[in-house]
């Protein structure tokens, strides 16, 4: 947009660049036209003079004043043979002479009106004449005093070398004005011209305004005044995602409004809902509509606390809550819940963040609306969250991020088979933190896939240093996203001699059967990775996917080994799991061993491999 | 005084209308005319200059006034001083005509005439000296 607006301006800067040379030409050859003409009707004079000149001398070889002054009747023949010269542009055709005084007297005067006598004085422009007596040469002189004559052309009669008199031609303001007239449809083109081009910038202009007008209207909504969604889109594609906190807004029970007060009351109440959340939000920051009753405000976070959008929305909440809403004499009560996304720079991308406002959101109206949920502060279980998403990343950089590792036994003779690498952090106090106590923080942010390739180059380290075989956690999301599955097949690549050693345990979880999903384990266990699904028998666990994956390794969930003693269900489901893995060929562990009784169920249960706390604990260290 | 009539001409004519440059010219003239008279009384022929005259008294009658300025009156009888203001007019009052001011060929031209100003016993300044003709 800014991009045609640029355009837009550099095409009228040209115009005007155009117009003006257009102009100045013009001009130019106008004055160069004008001095033509004039060139040509003083070249007339010339030849006039000349004319004039010669006659007079042949008539008048010499004493020219002591000869006319006897001779009326010579003087008259040669006035009346230089009359036919004059003419409306050659205005007073008439021959001077200088006095012992100075003055200047007619000789002869041709003019067909205003006629002077002979001998008579003029009042001419004395130094000049004086100049053309002096140097015996012709001279053209400017009028510019006087208002009916334009020029005056001056040609001495020199006899013998003496000049005896001046031949003067007046050119009347009427020629100039002739060749003003000569050049004025000139001019008059060039101002039509100019007066069409600037109606075309005029029109030009007119439709850059309605266009900027009309794109600014496009983004708006109508009812509220905020920014829409189509500007959201396009604001998406430039945000830096640093430099904004996020809010999303939701006035609770606005359906109830609507239902109860009718539509037009639930657009008003849009309207001063929105109108308090502008108020609240500085110049700077970004308002959304984004639903029908959802707002999002993008909260800058430039030169602000820490918090800043917290802040924000508090004074929101509060103020729509204690705002009076009247309407049709009713009062009526509106609150708003929100969702703060304090950190969206952590995430892949803008609609992540989003999501993560939204979830935000969700939870703050499932604790009871009309209060803001961040993601700095509490989690579902009321404990304050250990490590914040900036807390997992300072533990990257500071190699805090480590992994302890269980073993898993052949329930045979208690050996130890491989281990399984679990993710720590490690406090500065060298306090322990579990893996649930950062990575929902985490989740779908770019941390996440810095921790996991930092695991994954963890897990390769221990393989070549112990030469063990050792298992590491992976979401079945995490081999769909391409920039996670690029880093694990990148170690995977880098450390081919050890991939033989490295199995990765998926959680399943999700419907799996996606021929991406197939196509993308198959090149992983091209390497020899063996592949492994966790937590299997729990949630929504789902046979077809041995048809559709080459398994190596199912994990029984915990929750169904843990009640292997004393419940039924669990120990069916156990079983036919380990009788259908068999049948596959597919290696089976039971997770969470915790006594004697349970390791010995699963054995008889024909389960090869055990894990769990009767065994070992995780630990940092490979025994 | 050549020069600055024309100079005056000149200004006038360009910023100013060619009323007010008679009016400059019509007020030197008779300054250096009548230098000592406190109240110069002149009659006029043609009613339509009189805004030419703005300070100077016009009287109705040619025997009350001390100087005729004449436009185009060529049958006036009278003894007094003229001065006249039309090149065409300019001969028919030999005997009495101080001068005159006229434009000819599109040029302000101004005149005095020796013997009437010596007949009627006025001295011009010595800066007019270049406009008194000897006939």
């Amino acid at each position: 947009m800014k991009g045609i607006n640029r355009i837009y301006i550099i095409l009228l800067l040209i115009i005007f660049s155009l117009i003006i040379f257009v102009y100045f030409s013009i001009s130019k050859t106008q004055d160069r036209l004008t001095n033509s003409i004039i060139d040509l009707y003083i070249s007339q004079a010339q030849h006039f003079s000349k004319n004039i000149s010669e006659q007079i001398k042949k008539d008048v070889p010499n004493n020219l004043y002591k000869t006319l002054k006897n001779n009326i009747n010579l003087r008259k023949n040669l006035e009346d043979k230089f009359k036919v010269l004059s003419t409306d542009s050659f205005k007073y055709i008439y021959v001077l002479h200088k006095d012992k005084n100075d003055q200047f007297r007619y000789l002869l005067d041709s003019s067909k009106q205003d006629r002077g006598s002979f001998d008579e004085k003029l009042d001419i422009d004395t130094k000049n004449w004086l100049l053309v007596y002096k140097s015996g040469k012709e001279k053209t002189l400017y009028q510019k005093n006087l208002e009916t004559l334009w020029a005056t052309y001056l040609k001495p009669i020199v006899t013998d070398g003496k000049v005896e008199g001046i031949i003067s031609i007046d050119f009347s303001t009427k020629l100039i004005n002739e060749i003003k007239n000569i050049i004025k449809p000139i001019d008059n083109f060039f101002l039509y011209i100019f007066i069409l081009i600037f109606v075309l910038v005029l029109i030009l202009t007119y439709q850059s305004i309605l266009n900027i007008r009309a794109k600014k209207y496009s983004n708006i909504d109508p009812l509220t005044q905020a920014y829409n969604r189509n500007f959201l889109r396009i604001f998406m594609e430039k945000i830096d995602l640093s430099k904004y906190q996020i809010l999303m807004l939701d006035i609770d029970y606005f359906k109830k409004i609507n239902d109860n007060y009718g539509h037009q009351i639930g657009d008003e109440v849009l309207q001063e809902v929105a109108n308090i959340i502008r108020d609240m939000i500085r110049q700077k920051d970004i308002f959304i509509r984004f639903g029908g009753e959802e707002f999002l405000v993008f909260i800058d976070r430039e030169k602000s606390p820490l918090k800043i959008a917290e802040d924000i929305g508090q004074r929101i909440r509060k103020s729509i809550e204690s705002h009076n809403y009247i309407y049709n004499k009713k009062s009526l009560k509106v609150t708003i819940s929100i969702g703060a996304c304090l950190y969206p720079q952590h995430f892949k991308t803008p609609i992540s963040a989003i999501k993560n406002a939204d979830e935000l959101l969700y939870e703050a109206k499932r604790r009871g609306r009309n209060m803001l949920v961040s993601d700095s502060n509490e989690r579902e279980d009321g404990n304050q969250s250990s490590i914040s998403i900036d807390g997992v990343k300072e533990a990257i950089e500071e190699n805090r991020l480590i992994c302890y590792y269980q073993p898993i036994v052949n329930l045979n003779n208690n050996r130890i088979v491989k281990y399984e690498a679990l993710v720590r952090i490690l406090k500065e106090d060298k306090e322990v933190i579990l893996p649930r106590e950062f990575l929902p923080n985490i989740t779908n942010t770019n941390i996440y896939i810095e921790m996991t390739k930092v695991i994954i180059e963890k897990v390769f380290d221990t393989i070549r240093e112990k030469n063990i075989e050792l298992s590491m956690n992976l979401n079945l999301s995490d081999i769909l996203d391409n920039k996670i599955f690029s880093i694990v097949k990148e170690e995977i690549e880098q450390n081919l001699s050890l991939a033989n050693n490295l199995t990765i345990e998926l959680l399943e979880y999700e419907n799996i059967a996606t021929p991406l999903l197939q196509k993308k384990l198959k090149e992983i266990k091209s390497y020899g990775v063996k592949i492994a699904i966790d937590d299997f028998g729990s949630g929504y666990s789902n046979f077809s996917v041995f048809q559709t994956l080459s398994i190596d390794i199912l994990k029984i969930d915990g929750s169904l080994i843990k009640n292997l003693d004393n419940s039924k269900t669990s120990y069916q489901i156990t079983k036919a799991i380990s009788i259908f893995s068999k049948n596959l060929g597919i290696k089976v562990i039971a997770e969470y061993i915790h006594n004697e009784k349970i390791s010995n169920i699963v054995k008889d249960l024909g389960i090869e491999f055990g894990q769990g706390f009767y065994f070992y604990k995780p630990s940092p260290y490979i025994l | 005084m050549k020069k600055i009539l024309l100079l005056l001409f000149g200004l006038t004519a360009l910023f100013s209308s060619s009323l007010t440059t008679e009016q400059q010219i019509y007020k030197t003239v008779l300054n250096a005319l009548f230098p000592n008279k406190k109240q110069l009384k002149i009659w006029i022929d043609d009613k339509s200059k009189t805004q030419i005259f703005e300070n100077i008294k016009i009287v109705k009658n040619i025997e009350n006034a001390d100087l005729l300025i004449l436009f185009k009156t060529k049958t006036v009888k009278t003894d007094k001083m003229i001065f006249i203001a039309n090149h065409h007019i300019l001969k028919t009052y030999n005997k009495n005509r101080l001068g005159g001011f006229y434009w000819q060929k599109g040029r302000p031209n101004l005149v005095f005439f020796k013997y009437n100003l010596e007949k009627f016993g006025i001295k011009l300044p010595e800066n007019f000296k270049i406009y008194i003709e000897n006939n």
